[in-house]
C-alpha cells in the first residue's frame, strides 16, 4: 500500500512537472481558392489537431479574397457529403496515429501507421517569420518534400497536422509541387488553460478504419465522379485524357504503394 | 547440427557485434533532467560542437526525464536543455567517455508566457504572389529529355498525351521562357521539343493576365507557365522534323519542320510547311498572328477590315473543309524575339504562304415563288492561287515599375487570283478575279498602373488598308437586263479603300470587396472608299457602263463614346450595369454629292448572375442597342457579287435598334451524374435591313431596304446522364430558333416569313476501363420557311468514333460518319457514309513517332449539301479528295 501511494504521488507530481500546455493556430492554405484555420494543443507530449470543416471567411475588404470567390464560381467542387472537422490525435511514443475523415457524409476514425519523418536540419538558412528567427528542414514525406520552418525559440516538437519533431515549434510548412499545401503560424499561447474541444469518447466511438482501406475507397469514388465528368467533356481527336496522377492532399505516395505509382 | 568450425565462426561474429555496439556506445550522452527533484518531460536536449552552429543532435526528454543523444564524434561539445518556463541551461563537455552521464537540474523561469498573434508576411498567395517557383533541380530524375517530360514529374501538373498542360483541371495560357512567348495555345511546340538541360526553375502564374500591370486588377483566372533559363545556358538548336506521304498514287503529302533556338536574350523559332491533303497551313501560325485577345482593357480598332465584294470561299458548316480542299500548301515563317535591354523586347515575325488551292463544285438552285419559278445550275472549278506576305513587330518598353509603353505594327502583302470555269446554265464562261491588297496597321499601347488596385490603359491604332479587285466574265448573261446586244466581256473594277485611326484610354479600378469597375473614352474615325466600275465590253471594242451600276462612295465616320461598367459582386450573385453613350457624325459622298447626319448612339446592358442554390445557377442579360450602318448598307448602286448577283445598299444611313433577352439556367456541373442547362431568348429588332429582290435565272438584283419590327426567339437545352451500369454519359441536345420578319421580290410584293430552326441530338460517350473507348451519336437538323408555302428540309448526321489503347505507345482511332440529306429537288434521300482510321507508334527511345492513316475508306468523290432560304432551295455538290493511305514519321531533335 506504502509503495502504491508513493507510486501515485510520484506520478502526480511527475504530471505537474512535465506538464506543458501549449496552444496555437495554423492557417492551413491548401490552394489560393481557400484558408483553413487549424488549431493545435501540445499537451503532455500528445498532439491534438482540429482543423475547421469550412474555410475562412473572407474579411471585408480583403480584396484578394473577393476575387476567390469570383473563381469560385467557375469551379467544381467534388460531392463529398457532410464535411466534418478533421481532427488528428497524436499520443507520444505511439506511432499509430487516429485521424476523423469522412466518407459520403459519415465520419470514421482512421489508423494511421505514422512513418517516422527523418528531419535534415544540415542548413544554414534562416528566415524571419513574425518576429521568429526560423531554421529551415527538410524531409522526404509520403512522395512528396516538405520544407519546413521552425523557431528555437519555442522548444516544442509540434507543429500543424501529422507534421512535427523538429527542434522546435514549427512556423510554416509546405510541400514542393505546383499544388502546395502550406501551414503557416498564425497564434501561440501558452500556458493554455483550457481544454481541448475534442470529445476523445466521441472520436473513439467511430467506426475504425485503417488508413489504407480509406484511401482506396476514397479514390474509389473520386475517380468516379472524374469519369462522370470525363463522359461529359468535349472530346478531342487523338487526346485521351490522363486521370488521377496527383492525389488533393499532401501525401501522394502511401507506404503501400511505393514503387507501383510514380 | 553446428560444426565446431561454426560455433567458431558464430562466436567471433557475436564478438564482432559486441565490439561494433560499444564502439557506438561510446559516442553518446544521456541523463534524466529533473526540477525541484522530480523528473521533466518535453525538454529538448540538443548538442553542437563547440563554435558550430548547427546541432550535431537533438532529442526531447521522455516522462521520466531521461534522454539519450547518439553523438558522431568525440570533442568538445556544448549541450543545451531547453523546455519552457525553465531557465536554458547550457554544459561544455569534453566526450571522450564511452558513454556520457549528463544530469541536470532545471530551474524554473525563461519564457513563461506567449500571447501572440504573428503577422505573417510572407503569404504564398496574395497580391503579387502568385508565382509558385519551382527548382528544377528537385524533380530531375535522370531520365528526362524534353521539358514535357519534367513537367509531367511536377505534381500538380497534369500533361495530356496530346501534350496539352493542366494545372487541376485548367489548361495553361501559354508556356514562356524568361517571360517571352511566340506560341500561346500552340505551346506544345515548344514543351516537346525543348530540352530540359538549360532549364533553372519553372514558374506557375495563377491569376495570369497579359498586360502585367493589370495584374490583380482584372478579374482574372488564367494559369500560365514560365520557364527561366541558367544563368550559363548555352543557346541551343532544336526542333523537330514530320513527313508523311503516300506510297502509290494518287500521292499526297505533308511536310514540316520546327527550328528553334532559347537563349536567355534572344530566341529565334523558324518553321516550314508544306502539303498538299488540304490542310491549310496558315492555320499553324494563327497563334502567331493573332496575339492578344479582344475582351481587355484598352483595345481598339480590332476587326476593322475592308467588306469583301466577292467570296468564292465554299462554305460547308460542319464539314471538314479538309476533304473538298484540292491544294499545295506552302508555309515559310520566321519569328524572334529579342531583349537589348531589361526595359526593352522586341518581337518580329514574317511569313510568306505562296499557295494553290482548287474546288469544284455543282449547284442547282430552285425557285418557287409564286409565278416565279425557274431552275438555276451552275458547275464550278475554281483555281486560286494565293500570295501572302505579311510581318508584324512588337516593341515592349517599360517606361518605369508602373508603366509600361507597347508598340505594334504590321504590314501585309495579299494577293489572290481566282481562276473559274464555269457552266452557268448551260453556258459555259471563264471567270476571272483578282486581287493585290496592301494593309498595315499601327497600334501604341500605354498602361499606367497608379495603385495596386487601379490602372488606365490608352491606345492609339491607325489602319491603311487597300483591297483593289478586278472581276471579269467572258459571256454575257444579261441581255434582260441591260437590253444591250454583242457584249463579249463583263468588268467589275473595284476600288476598296480603309483609313481608320482610333484613340482610346481606358480606366480599371477593383474596389475592396471585389467590385470592378471599368471606364472608357474613345474616338473612332473611319474613311472608306467605295468605286466600282461595271462594264460591258462589245465585240467592237466599245464599252458601256449601264446607268445605276457603278459607284463611287466615301463614306466618313467620326464616332466619340464613353462607356462605363460596373459590376458588383457578392458572394452569392453578381450584377453588372453598362453604358454606353456616343456621338456619331457621318458623311456620305456619292459621284460628289455630299449629305451628313449626327445623332446620338446609346447602348446599354444588364448582366446579372446569381447562385440560387448549390446546384443552381441563374444567368441573365437584358440590353438595348443602337447601331449605325456600315459601308455595304449605304452603297446608293448596284455592284456585282459574283457571276449571279447585283446587290445594292440603302443609299442611306441609317440607324438600327434592337433590344434583346437572355436567360439560362444550370443545373449540376460536369461532376454531377446529371447535368442540364437550358437557355430561352428573344430579340426584337425595333429597324433591321432586309433585301427586295428581282429574280431572273440569270441575274438577281438584291436592294436593300429598310424595316420594322423584326422578332426573333430561341431557346436551346443540354441533359446528361451518367449511366454506372454503362459507364458513360448520355448527352441530349434540343434547340430551335424562330424568326418572323419581311421581305420584298419584285412582282410578288411583300412576304412575310416565318423561319425556323429545329436541332436535336442524342449522344453516348464511354469511359470504360478497358483499352477500348468510344463516342457515337446522332443529330437531326430541321429547317422550315413558311411563307406563300411551307419548305421544310432535314438533315441527320451520325457518327461513331472508336479509341483504342493497342498499348502504351501505340494508339489507333477511327471515326465514322453518315450525312443524309433530305429528299427536295426531286432527289431521293442519300446518305453519305466517310470513315478515316489512323495508328501512331511512339518509340521514344528513337525520338520518333510513326503514323499509318487513311482517308476517305469508302472513296466517297463526291458529296452534295442540301440548302434551303427563304427565296430558294439548293443542292451544292462538292467534288471530294480520294481514298488515301499515308506513312508517316516525326523525329525530335
Amino acid at each position: 500500500m506504502k509503495y502504491y501511494l508513493s507510486f501515485c504521488l510520484l506520478f502526480c507530481l511527475t504530471y505537474c512537472a512535465q506538464a506543458q500546455k501549449l496552444h496555437v493556430e495554423y492557417e492551413y492554405i491548401p490552394s489560393a481558392m481557400a484558408t483553413f484555420r487549424e488549431q493545435v494543443y501540445y499537451i503532455d507530449a500528445m498532439k491534438t489537431a482540429v482543423r475547421d470543416s469550412i474555410p475562412v471567411a473572407p474579411t471585408a475588404g480583403d480584396a484578394d479574397n473577393a476575387s476567390d470567390e469570383i473563381s469560385a464560381d467557375f469551379s467544381m467542387m467534388l460531392n463529398t457529403g457532410t464535411n466534418y472537422r478533421r481532427i488528428v490525435i497524436q499520443k507520444s511514443g505511439e506511432r499509430d496515429l487516429g485521424e476523423t475523415r469522412s466518407l459520403q457524409g459519415k465520419n470514421y476514425l482512421v489508423m494511421d501507421k505514422f512513418p517516422v519523418i527523418e528531419w535534415n536540419t544540415n542548413y544554414t538558412e534562416t528566415d524571419t517569420l513574425g518576429k521568429y528567427i526560423c531554421h529551415k528542414a527538410t524531409a522526404d514525406y509520403r512522395g512528396t518534400k516538405l520544407i519546413a520552418y521552425y523557431t528555437n525559440e519555442i522548444p516544442v516538437p509540434a507543429g500543424p497536422y501529422k507534421f512535427g519533431g523538429l527542434p522546435g515549434l514549427i512556423v510554416m510548412l509546405y510541400n514542393e509541387g505546383a499544388n502546395p499545401h502550406y501551414w503557416l503560424l498564425k497564434k501561440v499561447s501558452y500556458p493554455y488553460n483550457g481544454d481541448i474541444p475534442v470529445d476523445e469518447k466521441y472520436i473513439y466511438s467511430l467506426p475504425k478504419l485503417l488508413l489504407e482501406d480509406y484511401v482506396k475507397k476514397d479514390e474509389v469514388l473520386i475517380e468516379e465522379q472524374m469519369r462522370i465528368m470525363e463522359s461529359k467533356m468535349p472530346v478531342m481527336e487523338g487526346v485521351t485524357v490522363e486521370r488521377n496522377k496527383v492525389r488533393g492532399t499532401v501525401e501522394q505516395v502511401y507506404e503501400w504503394e511505393s514503387g507501383k505509382r510514380k | 547440427m553446428i560444426t565446431h568450425s561454426g560455433l567458431y565462426r558464430y562466436t567471433l561474429m557475436i564478438c564482432l557485434c559486441s565490439v561494433v555496439y560499444c564502439a557506438q556506445a561510446q559516442l553518446a550522452i544521456h541523463g534524466q533532467v529533473t526540477t525541484a527533484g522530480l523528473p521533466l518531460g518535453g525538454v529538448r536536449v540538443d548538442a553542437r560542437l563547440d563554435g558550430a552552429s548547427a546541432f550535431m543532435a537533438y532529442t526531447f526528454t521522455d516522462g521520466n526525464g531521461g534522454y539519450r543523444l547518439a553523438l558522431g564524434q568525440t570533442g568538445r561539445i556544448v549541450v543545451s536543455f531547453r523546455a519552457l518556463s525553465y531557465e536554458p541551461v547550457t554544459k561544455i563537455i569534453e566526450l571522450r567517455q564511452t558513454d556520457t552521464l549528463l544530469n541536470l537540474a532545471l530551474v524554473p523561469g525563461g519564457v513563461e508566457r506567449l500571447q501572440e498573434i504573428i503577422i505573417n508576411a510572407k503569404r504564398p498567395y496574395g497580391r503579387g504572389r502568385d508565382t509558385i517557383e519551382l527548382d528544377v533541380k528537385s524533380f530531375l530524375q535522370g531520365d528526362e529529355r524534353t521539358v514535357e517530360d519534367l513537367l509531367r514529374k511536377i505534381p500538380g501538373l497534369n500533361v495530356g498525351t496530346d501534350g496539352s498542360i493542366k494545372i487541376g483541371e485548367k489548361e495553361v495560357e501559354k508556356v514562356m521562357i524568361e517571360g517571352d512567348d511566340f506560341f500561346e495555345k500552340g505551346y506544345r511546340l515548344l514543351t516537346q521539343n525543348m530540352s530540359v538541360q538549360p532549364l533553372d526553375k519553372v514558374q506557375v502564374l495563377q491569376r495570369y493576365s497579359n498586360n502585367k500591370h493589370l495584374k490583380g486588377i482584372e478579374n482574372s483566372d488564367k494559369v500560365a507557365l514560365n520557364l527561366q533559363l541558367k544563368e550559363d545556358s548555352k543557346n541551343q538548336w532544336l526542333g523537330s522534323v514530320s513527313a508523311s506521304g503516300t506510297p502509290v498514287e494518287p500521292f499526297f503529302y505533308q511536310a514540316s519542320i520546327n527550328v528553334m533556338n532559347f537563349g536567355k536574350r534572344n530566341k529565334y523559332y523558324l518553321l516550314g510547311t508544306a502539303n498538299n491533303h488540304g490542310l491549310d497551313a496558315l492555320s499553324s501560325i494563327n497563334y502567331l498572328l493573332y496575339s492578344g485577345q479582344t475582351d481587355e482593357p484598352g483595345q481598339i480598332g480590332v476587326g476593322i477590315t475592308t467588306p469583301t465584294l466577292i467570296d468564292n470561299t465554299p462554305d460547308l458548316p460542319g464539314f471538314d473543309y479538309r476533304r473538298t480542299n484540292f491544294n499545295q500548301d506552302k508555309l515559310l515563317s520566321f519569328n524572334t524575339i529579342l531583349n537589348p535591354s531589361k526595359r526593352l523586347k522586341i518581337k518580329w515575325l514574317g511569313f510568306a504562304n505562296p499557295t494553290k488551292k482548287s474546288f469544284y463544285r455543282n449547284t442547282v438552285q430552285e425557285y418557287d415563288i409564286e409565278d416565279i419559278q425557274f431552275t438555276y445550275t451552275e458547275g464550278y472549278e475554281l483555281n486560286r492561287k494565293i500570295n501572302n506576305y505579311y510581318s508584324r513587330w512588337e516593341m515592349h518598353y517599360d517606361v518605369s515599375n508602373r508603366s509600361t509603353l507597347i508598340y505594334t505594327g504590321s504590314l501585309g502583302s495579299l494577293g489572290k487570283y481566282d481562276s473559274g470555269a464555269l457552266v452557268f446554265n448551260g453556258e459555259r464562261t471563264t471567270e476571272l478575279t483578282k486581287m493585290k491588297g496592301y494593309l498595315t496597321n499601327q497600334l501604341l499601347t500605354h498602361t499606367y498602373k497608379l495603385s495596386d488596385n487601379e490602372a488606365i490603359v490608352s491606345s492609339a491604332r491607325w489602319i491603311m488598308q487597300k483591297s483593289p479587285l478586278h472581276y471579269q466574265i467572258d459571256q454575257y448573261y444579261y441581255d434582260d437586263l441591260f437590253q444591250v446586244g454583242d457584249v463579249s466581256n463583263v468588268y467589275q473594277h473595284a476600288k476598296n479603300d480603309l483609313q481608320y485611326a482610333g484613340i482610346t484610354s481606358h480606366y480599371v479600378k477593383k474596389k475592396k470587396g471585389g467590385d470592378f469597375m471599368e471606364v472608357a473614352v474613345a474616338n473612332e474615325y473611319k474613311s472608306q472608299t467605295l468605286v466600282t466600275d461595271f462594264i460591258l465590253q462589245r465585240e467592237d471594242g466599245s464599252q458601256i457602263r449601264p446607268s445605276g451600276f457603278s459607284n463611287q462612295v466615301n463614306f466618313r465616320t467620326n464616332n466619340t463614346h464613353v462607356m462605363t461598367k460596373y459590376t458588383i459582386k457578392r458572394r452569392m450573385w453578381q450584377l453588372t450595369p453598362q453604358l454606353r453613350a456616343g456621338f456619331m457624325q457621318r458623311d456620305l459622298s456619292n459621284d460628289g454629292v455630299s449629305r451628313n447626319q449626327n445623332n446620338w448612339l446609346i447602348s446599354s446592358s444588364l448582366f446579372t448572375k446569381w447562385l440560387i442554390h448549390h446546384k443552381g445557377k441563374l444567368e441573365g442579360e437584358l440590353s438595348f442597342q443602337q447601331m449605325s450602318s456600315e459601308l455595304m448598307d449605304v452603297v446608293p448602286n448596284y455592284f456585282n457579287t459574283g457571276i449571279q448577283n447585283f446587290v445594292k445598299g440603302l443609299d442611306d444611313m441609317a440607324t438600327l435598334n434592337n433590344s434583346a433577352a437572355v436567360i439560362t439556367y444550370t443545373y449540376g456541373n460536369m461532376l454531377d451524374k446529371f447535368f442540364a442547362n437550358f437557355s430561352l431568348g428573344h430579340k426584337t429588332m425595333f429597324d433591321y435591313i432586309s433585301n427586295q429582290r428581282s429574280l431572273n435565272p440569270n441575274f438577281n438584283l438584291t436592294e436593300q431596304i429598310l424595316l420594322k419590327d423584326k422578332k426573333t426567339m430561341f431557346y436551346k437545352a443540354q441533359f446528361n446522364y451518367y449511366v454506372k451500369l454503362l459507364n458513360g454519359n448520355f448527352r441530349v441536345d434540343m434547340g430551335a430558333d424562330f424568326s418572323e420578319y419581311e421581305t420584298s421580290i419584285v412582282g410578288v410584293g411583300k412576304r412575310r416569313i416565318e423561319s425556323g430552326s429545329y436541332d436535336y441530338g442524342l449522344s453516348f460517350r464511354s469511359v470504360w476501363k478497358s483499352r477500348l473507348n468510344i463516342h457515337s451519336g446522332s443529330h437531326i437538323q430541321i429547317r422550315s420557311f413558311n411563307s406563300e408555302h411551307m419548305d421544310r428540309l432535314k438533315n441527320t448526321y451520325s457518327f461513331l468514333h472508336i479509341f483504342f489503347n493497342v498499348a502504351e505507345d501505340i494508339q489507333a482511332n477511327m471515326k465514322n460518319e453518315a450525312y443524309r440529306f433530305g429528299d427536295f429537288l426531286s432527289e431521293s434521300p442519300k446518305t453519305y457514309f466517310f470513315s478515316d482510321v489512323s495508328l501512331s507508334y511512339d518509340v521514344k527511345k528513337i525520338k520518333t513517332k510513326f503514323n499509318i492513316s487513311a482517308k476517305n475508306l469508302f472513296n466517297n468523290r463526291q458529296f452534295s449539301n442540301a440548302i434551303i432560304t427563304d427565296t430558294y432551295r439548293a443542292i451544292t455538290e462538292y467534288r471530294l479528295l480520294p481514298r488515301y493511305a499515308a506513312l508517316g514519321l516525326d523525329y525530335r531533335f
